[in-house]
């Protein structure tokens, strides 16, 4: 099924799906660290600081 | 990004997509590649089954075997003989990589090979020829590649077998290898020639 050039073809598909796969989990990762942030951020607006109480 | 949409539960779509798109593509080729009976080394050709272009195509001077004049391409080139029609050009490397597969062929009895010598300078062709030897018994000068568009050719080298009625029978794209001559060319102009006798 595969000609001779599926020595180099079929790694490069593989290293390509192993980098965009990569890609995608940091983004993801990067994302929902940054709603996390976000959210304590916006939890601690409506706490009083300790030298405002 | 409020904070009514709370970590963990939104998930970005978008940066996925990517991903996504490359796996659908690798599965359309993964899929096209393995489908039974495909050949993937086999581009289409409208002229596959079809008449060779009956077409005029002008000697190459000054190249002779045994003192005589190799011919032109005409119009009856290829009537009842079984011809091996080749693209090649002197500036071609893969031309004189393939070369020897083509002496091979022309080394067959009962079977013509056509030259078709595509955009080249006659010298620079004689002096291919000589260098490399001429298994040609036609060699018809495509100086502005006029012949090689109604051979529908993609490139140089390319390889045409034509049956004894003139009808192309086998197309090949690139140079042919020693393995492509002995289990492709071959067996084919042997079950051709077994049938014209």
């Amino acid at each position: 099924m595969f000609g001779e050039h599926a020595a180099f073809i079929v790694p490069a598909y593989a290293i390509s799906f192993v980098a965009l796969s990569l890609t995608t989990a940091i983004t993801i990762w990067i994302y929902h660290a940054r709603l996390t942030e976000i959210q304590t951020l916006e939890e601690q607006k409506h706490k009083p600081r300790e030298s405002e109480r | 990004m409020t904070a009514d949409t709370p970590a963990g539960k939104s998930f970005p779509w978008l940066a996925v997509l990517p991903l996504f798109l490359f796996l659908g593509l690798a599965g359309v080729f993964y899929s096209l590649l393995s489908t039974e009976g495909r050949d993937t080394s086999v581009l289409p050709s409208a002229l596959l089954n079809e008449p060779s272009p009956r077409m005029i195509v002008p000697e190459l001077p000054g190249l002779e075997v045994d003192g005589i004049q190799v011919p032109g391409m005409g119009g009856e080139t290829f009537s009842g003989k079984l011809s091996v029609v080749n693209v090649f050009a002197s500036w071609c490397v893969p031309c004189r990589q393939e070369h020897p597969q083509i002496v091979s062929m022309g080394e067959l009895e009962k079977v013509q090979v056509v030259g078709i010598n595509h955009r080249d300078s006659n010298r620079n062709a004689l002096a291919f020829l000589d260098e490399l030897g001429n298994p040609y018994d036609v060699v018809g000068v495509d100086r502005r590649g006029r012949a090689s568009i109604e051979w529908g050719v993609y490139g140089v080298p390319e390889t045409f077998l034509v049956d004894e009625n003139g009808i192309i029978f086998y197309k090949h794209i690139g140079p042919i290898s020693e393995k492509q001559l002995d289990d492709i060319f071959m067996p084919l102009l042997e079950q051709k020639l077994t049938g014209f006798k």
